[in-house]
């Protein structure tokens, strides 16, 4: 497929992916500005052939999303921490202080630490392989001689032990940042 | 609150922050299925999708090598299930203590059994009221109208709450206690499912019991050590006596044990999606095996007969 088939493939794809993020919690305008967008994107990038251009184009959609959802919360919840230690604070509290920014970042690193410590050492090598070296996860399957769905299966594992220990800094904050995203997206 | 249902969202927001990784077009399709399922499931995925990009900036300084830290956090997080943990080995040990408190003359003891995908109703003295689900048995007693022992399957209890006189049903090796009560226990490969209509329930009575109010549901591991207490409909208690299954994230190894008593058919799962947790409501004709088919469509799995009953299956090689 070509370049122009991507494109193609983007224009065919449009509403699905205008369904999508409305489902992922986008505004028909914030939506509309994304495949705008991915559309001036796609035109620009000369790609000979995609294996999977719905997986492709969805995952494009997806990390614009993501960004312009990240970057609108960063505006009102500054320097928020990986386990939204500040998140259930009303934005006008949410003035963390440099010094006690590194502090939290320091005491994440400990807690982020002490979860992958404490995985298995075959779960922990292969969510370093996953997520520290980016390797496709059939690759790891290969390389350790195990299934795909087992690899899946330590990457939850390893997710898991994290999100837990991530609600230990502050549970409350974690389910207050769970409620508020349920509401609806926040930062206005 | 964190309920259990959000517990069960997130492990399913993982799985799909995983595959999705290196996903091919039919997952995405199947993602979005899963998004518009249930309004939740976006918001879910949200959160575990920053705590992945949060830890990014983090994760190269983490010590990959290094054996675990022997830190009071570490070593223990399989145990938190789906909810908080309200007892481990304490509350095992008593359980075991409560064990003293059933009568013991044995010889007054009857049991009541109902077949594949029928339900039988005892009237007890007392004003108790028990509905027995398919394929379960129950063991009651002449002189103590106000003792059941749930051998195996599911029973609705309706009990008229006498405070001189609780009714106590032995399950395993627990007991459940009524304090003017409706309440649903299913008691499969010995672990106990309780959840309460009306009024309350008492779980192992005595010291550091648990209380469970109507709504509330308690499920425990196999073993008995691990106790999870969640949130439950209250409307949906004993649904199954009109033929409805009601789930709220249950995991598909639950909803195959209804179907097994509701049908009368065994209905297995296999392991790999057994954990896999399903929202919905089934409503079945008793005993119409018939129903399976078009039911494994709805609980997106392929249904595979043998001799001897069907095994729920992931479609075809499900996995990319």
């Amino acid at each position: 497929m070509e370049s122009s088939g991507l494109l193609e493939a983007f224009l065919a794809l449009r509403a699905a992916l205008h369904r999508y993020l409305s489902l992922q919690g986008a505004s028909p305008d914030e939506a509309e500005d994304i495949l705008q967008e991915a559309g001036v994107k796609l035109a620009e990038k000369s790609l000979s052939s995609i294996e999977n251009p719905r997986a492709y184009l969805y995952r494009m959609v997806h990390n614009l999303f993501v960004l312009h959802r990240r970057t609108a919360s960063r505006r009102t919840r500054r320097d928020e921490a990986w386990a939204g230690v500040h998140s259930g604070d009303p934005p006008e509290m949410d003035e963390t202080p440099s010094a006690e920014a590194g502090l939290i970042a320091r005491e994440q690193l400990a807690i982020l630490q002490s979860a992958i410590s404490a995985l298995p050492e075959r779960t922990r090598t292969i969510f370093r392989r996953f997520r520290l070296e980016g390797v496709p996860q059939r690759q790891i399957a290969a390389e350790l001689g195990i299934s795909l769905s087992a690899v899946e299966k330590h990457l939850a594992k390893a997710y898991e032990a994290i999100a837990v220990r991530g609600r230990k800094i502050d549970g409350a904050a974690w389910s207050a940042r769970h409620l508020m995203s349920k509401e609806g997206r926040h930062g206005q | 609150m964190d309920s259990d249902i959000d517990l069960a969202m997130r492990r399913e927001a993982i799985g799909w922050l995983v595959r999705l990784r290196d996903a091919e077009d039919a997952d995405w399709l199947h993602f979005e299925q899963w998004l518009a399922q249930n309004p939740g499931h976006a918001a879910a995925y949200r959160e575990i999708e920053d705590l992945d990009i949060d830890i990014g900036p983090l994760l190269d300084r983490v010590d990959f090598h290094g054996a675990a830290n022997d830190d009071a956090l570490a070593g223990r997080p399989g145990l938190i299930r789906r909810r908080w943990l309200v007892g481990g080995g304490a509350l095992a040990a008593m359980v075991l203590a409560a064990l003293a408190i059933v009568p013991q003359f044995l010889h007054d003891r009857y049991e009541v059994r109902s077949g594949n995908g029928e339900t039988r109703i005892v009237l007890l003295e007392g004003g108790t009221r028990v509905t027995l689900n398919g394929n379960s048995r129950i063991i009651l007693d002449r002189k103590d109208p106000r003792f059941a022992e749930l051998t195996s399957g599911e029973a609705l209890f309706e009990v008229r709450h006498d405070a001189r006189r609780p009714f106590r049903v032995l399950v395993g090796r627990r007991v459940v206690e009524d304090a003017g009560t409706v309440f649903n226990l299913a008691y499969e490969g010995s672990s106990l499912r309780l959840a309460v209509a009306e009024g309350k329930v008492i779980y192992a009575p005595g010291a550091g019991q648990t209380e469970l109010e109507a709504g509330e549901g308690l499920e425990t591991s196999a073993d008995g050590t691990t106790v999870v207490i969640g949130a439950v409909r209250k409307e949906s208690v004993g649904g199954w006596r009109q033929g409805e299954l009601t789930y709220q994230g249950e995991p598909l190894s639950t909803v195959a044990a209804d179907l097994s008593r509701l049908l009368g058919v065994a209905v297995r799962v296999d392991p790999a999606i057994a954990a896999r947790p399903y929202f919905g409501t089934i409503v079945l004709r008793r005993g119409d095996a018939t129903q399976l088919q078009a039911l494994m469509a709805a609980l997106d799995v392929e249904a595979v007969s043998d001799g001897n009953g069907i095994t729920m299956k992931p479609h075809g090689d499900g996995i990319p």
